[in-house]
């Protein structure tokens, strides 16, 4: 069975810069599983999914989406074609739609009445069913993040990606709700990937995990396999490292 | 409610510029008029009640009148052009914008040297621009010419308007006429030599003469008699300047046929209304001018100035030295 | 609409500023060095001279002005300051020229002021003149501030206070925190207010000569009417728009490495100052009002009574007041499309071709706007002509003027002049939208025309009805382009106020220009309160 996400080859350097923010990386997502992008800031975990999401341009190699080449020297399908649920790292909910708006965003090829069904749906499957009306400064932040994902699903995309989902939640919550993500995206059938620093996060809710450093894929194998066998020394060091708590970014609280 | 607004929005600038254009089925003259016709109104409407034409105004200053005439070319719906300086008609006259009409009314009324030769334009109205003194501080004995102010007596007691109004271009143009450039010019440089205090108009020349700023100055007649008008005790009088040196310079207010009217007939039968004497006191009675026609009545307060004699040179030399006057201003450094 | 549709308008829209300008160029391609060589040698060196130092006189003074100002009333705390920080934007309502005209009345030799010095107090020393480069510089200091005040206001209390408090509790005083950071960081927005304020500056005409002060406006109405030269007029208004591409460079230049970050999510709390400060606070706040806009109104209302007692009102005056709604509603709705479209393009398609239209559309604020008006005459010459061929091909008729009589023209005039106003104020909201919600969009299939209208617009409803506020001021008081281009018979307020103070009948322009005051300073109040840049964008 052809994989979901294919990536192969691809390079994206930043002007300005001498180092390869992705370095060659190729691997394949698996239909309906859970892929991981694990490692440090600045190895380029969001810059890869980015590349997949099509926000980016990779320098060289090519990405397919199922059979269909999405990236490459000669193709670019741009983003609104690309048929990605993308999921922001702080939600990205247009403020000014309350969540039922906001998840129906991107059904306006549907009529009245089946976008109305499928937001009902969809919000069910986010178990936000009860938050439709609210607006983005009255969620918390596990609300948003569930409506951000049921927003990215309400097109029946069969590819989600997340970036850094969790790190807007409040740290003891964070695996709880992972698991909560985790759960939507296997009732909602779709192929997920999703970056992380936190190698908690990933062992616990991937099926399978990419470590990456310096743009470098380092491994990509179930976690279990990760923990039994590291496959390189960096990676050792990355399970037994202690992390501290991300530092929120400048200018919010 | 964006949407709303820009699709209603259209229409009614459709609608609201539709009904603008004058679609009346009477005649009606279209005035491009300069002379702020707050005070010459009375005279219009009877020209309308005696001969049921109605007449519209475009307003402005001399120069933008002018460039809309220029810009609007064949098309303009302008029948007659009024402006309230001669060297402004002289240079219509240049562009082209005024027809030649002869018609013996206008000519037995209005005086040769206030009219163009060529018949492009007439004078309605005259304004003499002369000396005008403190009578506190002042004595009339003490005055004689222009180029008198020149004179060391009056340093740093003269108020001239700024020279980038066209009456003291106009008074230049004519002096250079009269008297040449060189005697103009050596005028000129005496006067600058006095340090004069330049003011933006001829009221607050004025003023500045009542309130013992300075003790002379130059102004047209009609501002004196306005202020007069509202303050008849204001120590401030007119002297004829040049008697018996030329005459006093005087500027007009003239009006002209334009090239592209539809209503030729009807614009001269105004300019010829205009000229006589009956609307001539009417008009200059508003204005505080003196009538260009020398049968019609001089209004009161401006009678009171006195009699003087004119320049001799004709109006037209305003304008053809215009260009020349501005430039030697610029030399002498007159701001 | 589609990304495309939305490149060509705003292509169209530059050219439309630059067409003006490029006729007024053509025309002015014949050589007249005698002229040039007659004006080098006797006043442009002046003119020049006084031009630069009326454009540093202003900045200076609208900047500390508007900068202290804005400060004072984003940081402090301090009695009535609510009120004062919607109040100090209202003197943008009065014309400059009404304040310069009110301003020499009020304080020359044989104005009031100084008879009650010499009558009254028998002083006869010196007094500085108000006719001079300090009375100017104040004046159209104290009128032109408020651009500087609006956006530094905002500025300020988006990013720089919160940036305060973090600061001081770093030890720094509040004072030295203001110097190092919040000033900097508020550079790009001061910058762009001064170039609003200086581009008014460079080309105005009345104001400076009702002051006799001659810059090089004047001397480009010199050349025009004085020497009968219109090419050479149009050659120095030319160096003019010389001077503004200079000073737009010059901004542009101070925003280069400022990336914005978008708003910060909480309001730094005001802080208290001790009684004494307070009420200093409140005094020089209040001052700036009193002399700004109090004294002003005052003597325009004075004269207004006197005037109509003296019964000169106009009686159109209702069709003055309804032609004046409708030039300023439908202008307002074009400049703001206008806008609306430059900012909208340069967030849709980063390419610097784009971004830089927007710039273009600076260099017609700065023109005069007889310049303007002129090179509009000059393009409505070629097209209408061209129209009425067709026309009268068609019908045997002539038609008459199309363009000028519709008023289209005048509309387009004001486009030309005003779009950078409501860009500037457009651009400043679109940056608050963060880029992660375009992402979201696109991620949701939305393409660039979905994406306008169903996000940037909802989230840009507070800037468009400030912007649709700042510009219908500026309609309100826009004088010598109205009265080149309007339609026949078409009289409104601006234009009643030029008309009168042909003939230095002060008294009789200040019941219309009392009405431009009026009207301004209601508009403005209304931007305070619905459309408050201040307000965070929670709906």
């Amino acid at each position: 069975m052809t994989p979901a996400i294919t990536v192969s080859g691809v390079t994206r350097r930043f002007a300005g810069s001498t180092q390869c923010a992705v370095d060659d990386v190729s691997l394949q997502v698996d239909r309906g599983e859970l892929l991981a992008l694990l490692g440090p800031s600045g190895a380029g975990k969001t810059t890869l999914l980015r590349l997949i999401a099509g926000f980016e341009m990779p320098d060289r190699g090519s990405i397919s989406v199922g059979s269909r080449v999405v990236a490459s020297d000669t193709v670019n399908v741009p983003v609104e074609r690309r048929g990605i649920g993308f999921v922001f790292q702080h939600g990205a909910l247009f403020p000014h739609l309350d969540v039922r708006r906001n998840i129906a965003f991107g059904l306006g090829h549907l009529g009245q009445v089946e976008r109305r069904a499928r937001v009902d749906e969809v919000a069910r499957l986010a178990a936000i069913d009860h938050l439709l009306d609210r607006y983005e400064h009255e969620l918390s932040g596990g609300e948003r993040q569930r409506a951000a994902l049921a927003r990215a699903l309400a097109r029946g995309n069969e590819i989600v990606l997340l970036d850094e989902p969790l790190s807007n939640v409040d740290r003891p919550l964070r695996l709880g709700i992972g698991t909560e993500l985790r759960q939507i995206l296997r009732s909602a059938g779709v192929t997920a990937v999703m970056v992380t620093h936190d190698h908690q996060e990933a062992l616990a809710l991937a099926d399978r995990v990419a470590l990456l450093n310096r743009g470098r894929l380092e491994q990509l194998a179930t976690p279990d396999e990760i923990v039994a066998a590291p496959a390189t020394q960096f990676v050792a060091d990355f399970l037994a490292a202690r992390h501290s708590p991300p530092r929120p970014a400048p200018g919010y609280p | 409610m964006k949407r709303h607004l820009v699709r209603w929005a259209l229409p009614a600038i459709a609608l609201f510029f539709a009904v603008l254009p004058v679609t009346a089925q009477e005649k009606v003259l279209t005035v491009y008029s300069s002379r702020s016709h707050y005070g010459s109104e009375p005279v219009f409407e009877q020209f309308t009640r005696e001969t049921g034409i109605r007449i519209e105004f475009f307003s402005g200053n001399n120069n933008e009148v002018l460039e809309r005439l220029r810009a609007e070319g064949n098309r303009t719906r302008a029948d007659v052009l009024l402006t309230v300086d001669a060297g402004n008609l002289w240079h219509a006259a240049e562009l082209g914008l005024l027809q030649p009409v002869r018609s013996p009314v206008l000519e037995a009324n209005i005086p040769a040297h206030l009219r163009d030769p060529n018949g492009n334009w007439f004078a309605i109205a005259v304004r003499a621009r002369s000396i005008v003194y403190s009578t506190e501080r002042v004595r009339p004995s003490e005055l004689s010419t222009y180029a008198g102010l020149g004179d060391q007596r009056w340093r740093g007691r003269i108020c001239l308007r700024s020279s980038n109004a066209v009456y003291n271009q106009s008074l230049i143009a004519s002096m250079i006429a009269a008297k040449g450039a060189d005697a103009t010019e050596r005028m000129l440089r005496a006067w600058m030599a006095n340090k004069p205090t330049i003011l933006s108009s001829d009221t607050p020349v004025l003023q500045a003469i009542a309130a013992g700023q300075c003790d002379v100055g130059i102004t047209n007649h009609y501002y004196l008699a306005r202020l007069k008008a509202q303050q008849p005790v204001l120590p401030v009088s007119i002297f004829w300047a040049d008697q018996g040196n030329g005459g006093t310079h005087v500027n007009i207010s003239g009006a002209g046929v334009t090239r592209h009217t539809r209503n030729r007939a009807e614009a001269i039968r105004l300019l010829e209304f205009l000229s006589t004497p009956a609307a001539q006191a009417v008009l200059a009675n508003g204005s505080h001018e003196f009538p260009a026609n020398p049968a019609a009545a001089v209004p009161p307060i401006t009678a009171s100035f006195g009699t003087f004699e004119p320049q001799t040179v004709g109006v037209v030399a305003a304008g053809a030295n215009q260009a020349e006057a501005v430039r030697m201003m610029d030399r002498v450094g007159y701001r | 609409m589609t990304l495309r549709a939305l490149q060509l308008v705003s292509i169209v829209i530059a050219l439309a500023v630059l067409l003006p300008l490029g006729l007024v160029a053509w025309s002015a391609l014949s050589p007249r060095f005698e002229i040039w060589q007659h004006l080098i040698d006797t006043r442009l060196p002046e003119l020049v001279w006084n031009t630069l130092r009326l454009l540093v006189g202003v900045g200076l003074g609208a900047g500390v002005l508007g900068v202290g100002l804005a400060w004072l009333v984003s940081a402090y705390r301090f009695p009535g300051r609510d009120q004062f920080a919607w109040l100090l934007l209202v003197p943008l309502a009065m014309p400059a020229y009404v304040a310069g005209f009110v301003a020499v009345a009020l304080f020359d030799f044989a104005g009031p002021v100084q008879q009650w010095l010499r009558d009254g107090l028998g002083y006869t020393g010196w007094v500085p003149p108000i006719r001079s480069w300090g009375g100017v510089v104040l004046t159209m200091s104290l009128v032109f501030y408020p651009y500087v005040y609006l956006l530094a206001r905002a500025a300020f209390s988006e990013r720089a206070v919160p940036m305060i408090e973090a600061a001081r509790s770093l030890g720094q005083s509040p004072l030295s925190a203001f110097w190092r950071l919040s000033l900097p960081l508020a550079r790009p927005a001061i910058a762009a207010g001064l170039a609003l304020a200086l581009m008014e500056t460079l080309g105005d005409f009345g104001t400076v000569s009702v002051f006799g002060y001659d810059a090089l406006t004047t001397a480009i109405y010199r050349v025009w009417f004085g020497m009968f030269d219109r090419v050479a007029a149009g050659q120095l208004a030319l160096v003019l728009t010389v001077f503004a591409a200079v000073l737009i460079w010059s901004e542009r230049w101070s925003r280069r490495r400022i990336r914005h970050a978008p708003a910060g999510s909480h309001r730094a709390t005001l802080v208290p100052l001790s009684p004494g400060r307070a009420w200093a606070a409140a005094g020089v706040c209040s001052a700036v009002l009193l002399v700004a806009l109090v004294i002003p109104a005052g003597v325009l209302v004075k004269w207004s009574i006197q005037a109509i007692n003296a019964g000169s009102l106009a009686s159109n005056y209702p069709r003055l007041l309804a032609n004046t709604a409708t030039v300023t509603v439908l202008a307002t709705m074009l400049v703001v499309l206008a806008g609306l479209v430059l900012v909208l393009v340069r967030r849709l398609d980063g390419r610097r071709f784009f971004r830089s239209l927007g710039e273009v559309s600076l260099l017609g604020y700065a023109m005069p706007g007889s310049v303007i008006a002129v090179g509009a005459l000059l393009m409505f010459e070629s097209v209408d002509n061209g129209l009425a061929s067709l026309i009268s091909r068609l019908t045997g008729e002539t038609p008459p003027l199309l363009l000028i009589a519709s008023g289209a023209g005048l509309l387009f005039a004001y486009m030309v002049r005003f779009s950078a106003v409501s860009r500037q104020a457009l651009q400043a909201g679109m940056e608050r939208i963060p880029v992660a919600l375009d992402e979201a969009a696109r991620s949701l299939a939305a393409g660039p025309g979905r994406m306008a209208m169903r996000v940037h617009l909802p989230l840009l409803r507070r800037s468009l009805l400030a912007a649709g506020l700042l510009v219908a001021v500026e309609v309100l008081k826009e004088m010598p382009m109205t009265m080149l281009i309007r339609p026949f018979g078409f009289e409104t307020l601006a234009v009643e106020v030029w008309l009168r103070t042909t003939e230095a009948m002060w008294i009789e322009a200040a019941p219309p220009s009392l009405a431009i005051v009026l009207v301004g300073a209601v508009l403005l109040a209304l931007l305070h309160r619905l459309a408050d840049p201040l307000e965070r964008v929670q709906r």
